[in-house]
């Protein structure tokens, strides 16, 4: 399934996964739960145990020290 | 994942808990609430002053302190402009923005006035990682502006993150000393000059702060500094957050353990002070950090 994500470090990109899984997700992208947040284009949060539907589009918000 | 509480679907998982946003916003003012009653952070009357950047954390606690202690507390906000172009500069004028909207009083104090130099201008004639001298400018400034607007203390929106980080540097470097100053009361010493520093959001992860403000439409821009990342600290940042995801807990687990190791310490555990020569706040040599720095800044050229 291919996913459409965004990051202010990487702009847009497209992932493919095989699974529907957040946690597959993350892992493709070497990126911990605790340093991500996911946020789909209606605003819906992602929790690792959660299920990505083909065609969504995630905003990845990385988790930073500081402010 | 459902919300403990409601049972409707989770925005986060944590030490913490499983909630769903309601929820979760109401939890993490709880948590912030609780800390500051169980450590005695702030009292009935104290003027408070919020060492606030503009960024996501800093507003988060405004907002909570200015929703629960508006009334009870003088709340003013203090701003230390590091001198980043396109970052610093745009969250202050966010921090600009959100204390005219709330009528809060702030005040900037900036590495230029006090050192000559901008950080990025640092950057360029200064080796080593910049987040070594901002630290020693950044505390020295913070604690100067606390004193000049006459706060009783200073809250920083410091959380489990940053002070899990701090610890294990702490004993990564075998600096107890250092360590024992850490938590939700800053500063184990009782020193005319120093304003002690409370942590209302030590027991809330990172990752909680950023949702909150995101969740509370809190207007922060969501980038990290451009010279955060690097160095021991980058490293410790990245290892904890791992290690939080593979074992729930341990960022609070390295927090109660300080806890513990602090309990032996008393506020007079040999910390001697002086005063600084040159500006007469509390050090522990005869010229603080800051003001060593500020010596060597003016002696370099200015780029």
């Amino acid at each position: 399934m291919e996913i459409k994500l965004n990051n202010i470090n990487f702009g847009e990109k497209t992932v493919k996964i095989e699974s529907n899984s957040v946690t597959e997700l993350l892992e493709k992208l070497s990126l911990n739960d605790d340093s991500v947040i996911l946020v789909g284009k209606d605003g819906k949060i992602y929790t690792k145990d959660q299920s990505i539907r083909e065609g969504d589009e995630i905003n990845v918000v990385e988790v930073f020290s500081g402010g | 994942m459902e919300c403990e509480i409601c049972g409707s679907e989770a925005v986060i998982s944590t030490n913490n808990g499983t909630l769903c946003a309601e929820h979760f916003k109401q939890r993490f003012e709880e948590i912030t609430l609780s800390t500051i009653k169980r450590y005695g952070l702030i009292k009935k009357g104290e003027r408070i002053a919020v060492a606030n950047s503009g960024g996501k954390d800093s507003l988060s606690l405004l907002y909570i302190l200015s929703k629960y202690f508006k009334k009870s507390n003088e709340i003013v906000s203090i701003t230390i402009d590091e001198g980043i172009k396109g970052y610093r500069d745009k969250t202050i004028e966010i921090m600009k923005d959100y204390c005219n909207k709330y009528e809060v009083e702030y005040k900037i104090y900036s590495y230029k006035d006090f050192a000559g130099r901008t950080m990025d201008s640092i950057t360029k004639t200064r080796t080593g990682i910049p987040c070594s001298a901002c630290g020693v400018l950044r505390r020295y400034l913070i604690n100067y502006a606390a004193s000049e607007v006459h706060a009783d203390k200073v809250a920083t929106a410091h959380n489990m993150d940053d002070e899990a980080e701090n610890v294990i540097m702490n004993l990564v470097q075998n600096d107890i000393d250092k360590m024992v100053r850490l938590g939700a009361y800053s500063g184990i010493i009782k020193e005319k000059g120093f304003v002690p520093r409370i942590k209302p959001f030590l027991f809330l992860n990172e990752k909680e702060t950023m949702l909150f403000s995101m969740l509370n439409g809190i207007n922060a821009i969501h980038t990290p500094c451009p010279y955060a990342g690097m160095g021991f600290r980058g490293l410790i940042s990245r290892k904890i957050k791992q290690m939080e995801t593979e074992f729930t807990g341990s960022k609070r687990n390295v927090i109660n353990a300080m806890l513990e190791i602090k309990k032996g310490y008393s506020a007079d555990s040999g910390i001697k002070m002086n005063k600084c020569r040159y500006c007469g706040f509390p050090s522990a040599n005869d010229i603080c950090e800051a003001c060593k720095l500020k010596e060597e800044l003016v002696k370099s050229p200015v780029v």
